[in-house]
């Protein structure tokens, strides 16, 4: 006996829903990433392998994976002590700590690259200071690095924390009546329980610079001739906003047309 | 040997516990029994270190470890849920307590390896050592919780709701089985539980805690015949309260007469068979109390809106300031 389960729609609901949920995948998601290899391959195979190589597609994806070598360790050792301190412990502010975590999620990114301007550009808060010693911060690569953690920063926390509120304390609690201390409990209990979660989060804060790599212009290397697509497909962002100055790097000579 | 001297907890303005006195002889098997909410649980792990009071103080062994953390009071703890770590074999849980030791208390690893395969005999699970937990039923990972507990040597096992989580078949045969378990090792053990047959099954004395006070210690048989307060009455066995103009009497349904000529009257509205034995549930003739009674089966059922008469023949008064006036009556 099959028949089908009484928690079911029948056939034709079925059917509407996948369509509609197929149909928008493909329209929303699937079309503009066929578009944009279309676009990319239109003169073959050669022409845009000949874009990866050009000097500054070179630089791009050197200063991309540099970053993400930089800002994704730093946020999964910031993320997982935020979430340890949150899910385990109780202290007064915890509530403000988790607000304070996800506000790179809610602050348009314009707006978190102003800051670091007003912090550190040229007028700002350290600005002259920074110029004192000579030390570039906005407009060069630590900027960029500080942009990045700053919006990937909420990836790793909003991730672990839901999964460590679920597991409880119990399995640390186990631990420590057999007499662990605080960081073998970490390091063979809380840490192993979320290692999972870990490895998916770091994909996620590794995707951030990526996404910036692509909306900072360098995919004019992959679109050739076509900035006005790029320009469609790409936006400003807290990293663009930071890195876009007249200076003379490989990044910010791409970035000063905007 | 514990001692729980005028132990006191808050949490926030909720009251946990006020003022609780406890001395467990070593080899012990204690029950800490009441509803959620009595504060059982919070006095357990306040006796493990896993939560510190806020006034009083708790002796082990007469060393006064109220500030000792947890790592170092050498309490054994069972969680209701097993709290076992799901990436390690069970070799490696049970064996964790001695891994993580520093120093010259540290064994070798072959050795950690065969004290763990030693408690897993212990807990008769010989042979599982290379499985996960998440491989196990709930009664042998509640087995394999205890095994670790056991290797760290505790001085004093702990258990919270051993048997909770686990289905009525597997916790009658759990029960049994760690009962003997505590005969063969005779470690002094305090176990918290809300179900009253578990605690006087297992237990050598039953603390029944109420609103985070003692409401009663005692052996189980005493604190099931002669309850000292109507909590305990009601809460340990089942009882029949009959309001009285100075308070009430309480009885068990098994703690009757029938007599034609009894002085209450009950009218039959339910009836079912409880075991051996035939329970009539109703109200009584006058007062409207709800009783339940207990008649021998080898009798007639009652039938429904039959009037059985009956006396108590063995009752407790209780006034209405929660005082025991008469140890039996009638």
């Amino acid at each position: 006996m099959s028949g089908r389960s009484p928690t079911t729609e029948g056939p034709l609901a079925r059917a509407l829903l996948i369509a509609a949920a197929l149909g928008f995948l493909g329209f929303f998601l699937l079309l503009p990433l066929l578009t944009v290899f279309s676009e990319a391959l239109r003169q073959g195979a050669g022409p845009f392998l000949d874009a990866l190589h050009t000097a500054d597609a070179l630089a791009a994806i050197r200063l991309t994976l540099l970053i993400a070598a930089i800002s994704v360790p730093l946020n999964v050792a910031f993320g997982i002590a935020a979430s340890w301190a949150i899910t385990k412990f109780q202290f007064p502010g915890k509530a403000l700590l988790i607000t304070l975590i996800d506000l790179p999620f809610s602050v348009s990114p314009v707006v978190s690259g102003l800051i670091f301007v007003l912090l550190f550009g040229a007028n700002g808060l350290f600005g002259a200071w920074l110029a004192e010693h000579d030390l570039k911060i906005i407009f060069a690569v630590p900027g960029i690095v500080l942009a990045t953690v700053f919006i990937t920063f909420p990836f790793v926390a909003r991730e672990l924390i839901p999964l460590m509120l679920e597991q409880g304390k119990d399995d640390e609690e186990a631990a420590i009546s057999l007499g662990a201390n605080g960081w073998q409990t970490f390091w063979h209990v809380t840490l192993p329980n979320t290692a999972g979660a870990c490895s998916m989060v770091c994909c996620c804060a590794t995707r951030a610079p990526w996404a910036s790599l692509a909306r900072s212009r360098s995919s004019r290397a992959i679109c050739g001739a076509r900035p006005t697509r790029c320009r469609s497909i790409s936006r400003f962002s807290t990293t663009s906003t930071i890195s876009s100055a007249p200076s003379r790097s490989p990044l910010s000579l791409r970035c000063s047309r905007w | 040997m514990i001692q729980l001297r005028g132990i006191t907890k808050r949490f926030g303005d909720y009251p946990a516990l006020h003022g609780i006195d406890l001395d467990v002889a070593p080899g012990e098997f204690i029950a800490l029994l009441g509803p959620s909410g009595s504060g059982k649980t919070t006095l357990l792990r306040i006796i493990a270190g896993l939560e510190f009071q806020d006034g009083g103080s708790v002796l082990l062994g007469g060393e006064d470890v109220s500030s000792l953390p947890v790592a170092r009071r050498h309490v054994g703890f069972v969680f209701q849920h097993y709290a076992l770590f799901r990436h390690m074999t069970v070799a490696d849980n049970v064996a964790f307590g001695l891994s993580v030791r520093r120093g010259k208390d540290r064994l070798p690893k072959v050795a950690r390896l065969a004290r763990a395969e030693e408690l897993l005999r212990l807990v008769q699970l010989e042979g599982l050592g290379s499985r996960y937990p998440g491989q196990l039923s709930g009664g042998q990972r509640q087995r394999v919780a205890l095994a670790r507990a056991l290797a760290i040597e505790p001085r004093l096992l702990l258990l919270d709701e051993p048997f909770g989580a686990l289905d009525a078949k597997v916790r009658k045969d759990l029960r049994r089985w760690l009962r003997d378990l505590h005969k063969q090792m005779g470690l002094t053990s305090i176990f918290v539980t809300h179900d009253q047959e578990e605690a006087l099954e297992l237990a050598d004395r039953v603390v029944v805690m109420n609103q985070g006070r003692i409401e009663q210690i005692g052996a189980p048989d005493a604190v099931y015949m002669n309850p000292e307060t109507p909590f305990v009455s009601h809460f340990v066995g089942e009882t029949n309260r009959l309001p009285t103009t100075s308070g009430e009497i309480h009885f068990r349904p098994h703690e009757i007469t029938l007599a034609p000529d009894g002085a209450e009257a009950l009218l039959v509205d339910n009836v079912f068979r409880k075991g051996a034995v035939w329970r009539a549930e109703g109200l009584l003739a006058g007062s409207g109390q709800f009783v339940e009674l207990d008649l021998p089966s080898s009798g007639e059922a009652p039938r429904l809106g039959e009037t059985i008469r009956f006396n108590p023949h063995r009752a407790r008064m209780f006034t209405a300031d929660g005082a025991q006036t008469q140890g039996e009556s009638r």
